[in-house]
């Protein structure tokens, strides 16, 4: 059972005239407690959880020879062996074709050990185009309609064995039937790629940056997916009529943009609802900003409704409903001030396109351009998110963190600036004031 | 579509005016907001409680915290911004929200009977819930029960039909509903109420919303507010330039429904109309914040053309308030009185009113 409470922290107050509402949204989910909504099981007896329905995607074009497909078959094989017994899988093998070296699966201990036979022949040769390798995927992971969802894929060089269309199109029919945690082993893979997978398919996406690290990786992940209790979970958000939504973001403990992933009812347009994917026992913030008529002085408004819904066999289930709210007021003391979380998360957000466009423009040879971004960077990760400044000080060396003065390293490693780019999303939380 | 009211534009789609809240489309109840002339007892026009007054939508627009489904604002009852109400050329009354202060927390009635007039004046309490609801809960009892004695012939005494009104008043604003909160008080409304007949008026009050009485040669306040002010001047614990310097100055003693250790204890005046015509004015604080003596008010009352009505001399006086910034809810009742009998000119006690014996 999963337990959903919901709360919104927010500065309602707005000057006369203003337009603009901003929230975040904290979600919590856990085991249903008392005062908590249950969902994913009925109260009395409850049946288990939702099972994993897991897609192991590995690279096996003619780059990953040597180590890492040695590396890549041990790591395969023991991911299935943390599998629950109840959990289904599948190990698609990815060359310019999505081979289904093992297909969908429960992993009882003679099946696991039929697909560890078949792992240990999984090969490395052939070009790369990933998007069959997810059609693959979402193929296998269809034939177990119910559960959660969830593929691991593992490559370690770019998408060139095909038009970037196919893949956008691969995506598209993807989206919304699985997660996708994405992973690059080495350094001859694209961040911006492979964060397109990650992105679209509300997965997470990293660098392991040699070959023994992938068992590793790969257990944190399966574990990560099997601590998830219930899938299909959507953000609902509900605005007055003329409102509109200039974004809806994660913000904790990653950064997606769901502003374009809203789902309209034509019948309900003042109902959106993002896709969240599945939830296990965590956190996670929201940052909501609607664009509202302005009202006048005195008046109060519900600029939007956020709650959590859950379907689970056709039946929709709300919950942690919270309201944000307008109040229009002519005392600037009360409308002037930022809530915290907002400018919290506001600040991170400028940090992973401060990181993002700083290596894109070192990668450019515009080193004045990468200073100026990765030195904001440093700004602003210097008193909101110290894992993220670690991994700027291996890019750049700090003169004064205040300032955001900084100059670029010459002798960076690669997989430090690829741990920068892809970590960049991640995000401290908001710390309470003291 | 220009608003016939106010005469600003306003939404093609609009059902209700934006700005003073007069039904465009008017049609059934809660469609006219001014000019009830056929002696009906008009109080202010009510729309529908659950259509949203903002966008129209309804009935059942709000979810039950008070929001509109549609628009998102929360409930106000904007029938009550500009509000007109015409019983005769003799008796009317204009209550608006002013500039600053939303929604409008003031309510009057007004009613006209063959033996004479009622006028009802009150102010919610900013700082309370529920307020506009207090106010027009007490307006709306006090009259009714001046209505259905006259209609019984149960009452000789004016006195004691305003002491029964203000009752009446009282227990009406202890009705309204309203949740436990440590952030607002109790709904808490001000009242002033006068009844007319013949020569004589009664006036109550609790609170302080006033009533004026403006003769051809003088002015009076006839009420005296229920203030800090007031009462360390009267206790001699201050001096009047000492008190009024004091941010407490207007800080109400008495209300009705205020807060248990407060007093809500009427006071009660009766008094002879002087000879000749006159002009008894009953209104909240957020005209007479704006006249610094009722001589100021004669002034604007008197300055209008000689055949001006009370419509045109309540709004004038509302206009001159929100000329001067209105700062809160502006009401403002009128009724023109014409005393043909040999009465002395007003007598000169220290109200400057001619008091009647108990």
């Amino acid at each position: 059972m999963t337990a959903f409470s919901g709360q919104v922290s927010q500065n309602e107050y707005l000057a006369p005239g203003a337009d603009l509402v901003h929230a975040v949204m904290s979600v919590t989910s856990g085991s249903a407690t008392a005062t908590g909504a249950a969902i994913g099981s009925s109260g009395s007896g409850g049946r288990p959880q939702q099972t994993l329905v897991e897609a192991l995607i590995v690279d096996c074009s003619g780059s990953m020879g040597g180590e890492k497909i040695m590396q890549t078959r041990l790591a395969v094989s023991q991911a299935i062996d943390l599998l629950h017994p109840d959990a289904w899988f599948c190990v698609i093998a990815g060359t310019d074709t999505g081979k289904v070296c093992v297909p969908l699966t429960q992993a009882t201990p003679e099946n696991r050990l039929s697909a560890q036979r078949a792992v240990r022949h999984l090969g490395s040769s052939g070009p790369t185009a990933m998007s069959t390798w997810l059609r693959a995927a979402l193929a296998e992971l269809r034939k177990k309609p119910d559960g959660i969802h969830h593929a691991l894929l593992l490559t370690d060089g770019k998408d060139e064995g095909e038009r970037e269309s196919l893949l956008d199109a691969a995506l598209t029919e993807c989206e919304g039937h699985f997660q996708c945690d994405a992973r690059g082993v080495g350094t001859d893979w694209q961040p911006a790629q492979l964060r397109k997978i990650s992105a679209r398919l509300l997965g997470t996406l990293d660098i392991i940056p040699s070959p023994d690290q992938i068992e590793a990786d790969f257990r944190r992940v399966i574990e990560n997916a099997m601590g998830k209790s219930v899938s299909n979970v959507s953000l609902r958000l509900w605005t007055p009529v003329g409102a509109k939504v200039e974004f809806c973001r994660l913000v904790y403990p990653e950064q997606f943009d769901l502003t374009d992933r809203a789902i309209v009812d034509p019948k309900n347009p003042q109902v959106r609802d993002y896709p969240t994917g599945a939830w296990g026992e965590e956190k996670r913030d929201y940052h909501l900003a609607i664009r509202v008529t302005p009202g006048k002085v005195g008046q109060r408004m519900c600029a939007g409704r956020a709650s959590l819904v859950v379907v689970e066999r056709g039946q929709e289930t709300k919950v942690a409903e919270s309201m944000i709210l307008a109040v229009w007021t002519d005392d600037e003391a009360q409308s002037a001030s930022i809530h915290p979380a907002v400018a919290h998360y506001t600040g991170q957000v400028e940090l992973a396109s401060a990181i993002q466009q700083g290596l894109k423009a070192r990668d450019q040879g515009d080193e004045v351009r990468a200073t100026k971004l990765l030195g904001r960077a440093v700004q602003i990760a210097a008193t909101s998110n110290p894992e993220t400044m670690k991994l700027l000080r291996k890019v750049v060396e700090i003169e004064d963190e205040r300032q955001g003065t900084v100059k670029l390293r010459r002798d960076v490693k690669r997989e430090d600036e690829f741990a920068l780019d892809t970590r960049s999303t991640k995000t401290a939380r908001v710390q309470k004031p003291s | 579509m220009i608003c016939q009211s106010c005469g600003v534009e306003q939404m093609a789609e609009a059902r209700f005016c934006e700005d003073c809240g007069y039904a465009l489309h008017a049609s059934g109840p809660g469609g006219a907001l001014s000019g009830n002339s056929n002696g009906q007892p008009s109080s202010h026009a009510t729309t529908d409680a659950s259509t949203c007054s903002l966008c129209g939508s309804g009935p059942g627009a709000f979810g039950a915290d008070g929001f509109c489904t549609h628009c998102g604002h929360e409930r106000v009852d904007v029938s009550r911004n500009h509000v007109e109400v015409s019983i005769s050329p003799q008796l009317a009354g204009v209550s608006d929200v002013g500039m600053k202060h939303f929604p409008n927390e003031d309510a009057m009635t007004l009613a006209s009977e063959p033996e004479g007039e009622t006028l009802v004046v009150c102010d919610g309490v900013s700082r309370s819930q529920n307020s506009d609801l207090a106010a027009a809960a007490a307006a709306n009892a006090a009259l009714e029960v001046v209505r259905s004695a006259i209609a019984s012939q149960s009452w000789n005494h004016t006195h004691d039909l305003v002491t029964a009104a203000l009752q009446a008043a009282r227990i009406a604003v202890r009705s309204v509903p309203f949740a436990q909160s440590p952030d607002a008080d109790p709904p808490e409304a001000t009242i002033v109420l006068a009844v007319r007949r013949g020569q004589r008026v009664s006036l109550g009050w609790v609170g302080d919303s006033r009533a004026y009485i403006v003769a051809s040669e003088s002015a009076q306040q006839c009420t005296v507010d229920h203030s800090w002010l007031n009462e360390v001047v009267d206790a001699g614990k201050m001096s009047l330039a000492d008190a009024l310097s004091s941010p407490l100055a207007h800080a109400l003693t008495r209300s009705l429904g205020g807060p248990v250790d407060s007093s809500d204890e009427p006071s009660q005046l009766d008094f002879e109309l002087p000879s000749g015509l006159s002009y008894l004015v009953l209104c909240s604080d957020g005209l007479w914040n704006y006249l610094p003596d009722a001589v100021s008010l004669a002034v604007l009352i008197r300055g209008q053309p000689a055949e001006a009505d009370a419509l045109a001399r309540a709004r004038s006086l509302v206009k001159f308030a929100l000329e001067r910034g209105g700062h809160d809810n502006i009401t403002a009742a009128v009724l023109m009185c014409q005393n043909r009998s040999e009465n002395p000119e007003m007598a000169r006690d220290s109200n400057g009113i001619v008091p009647v014996p108990g």
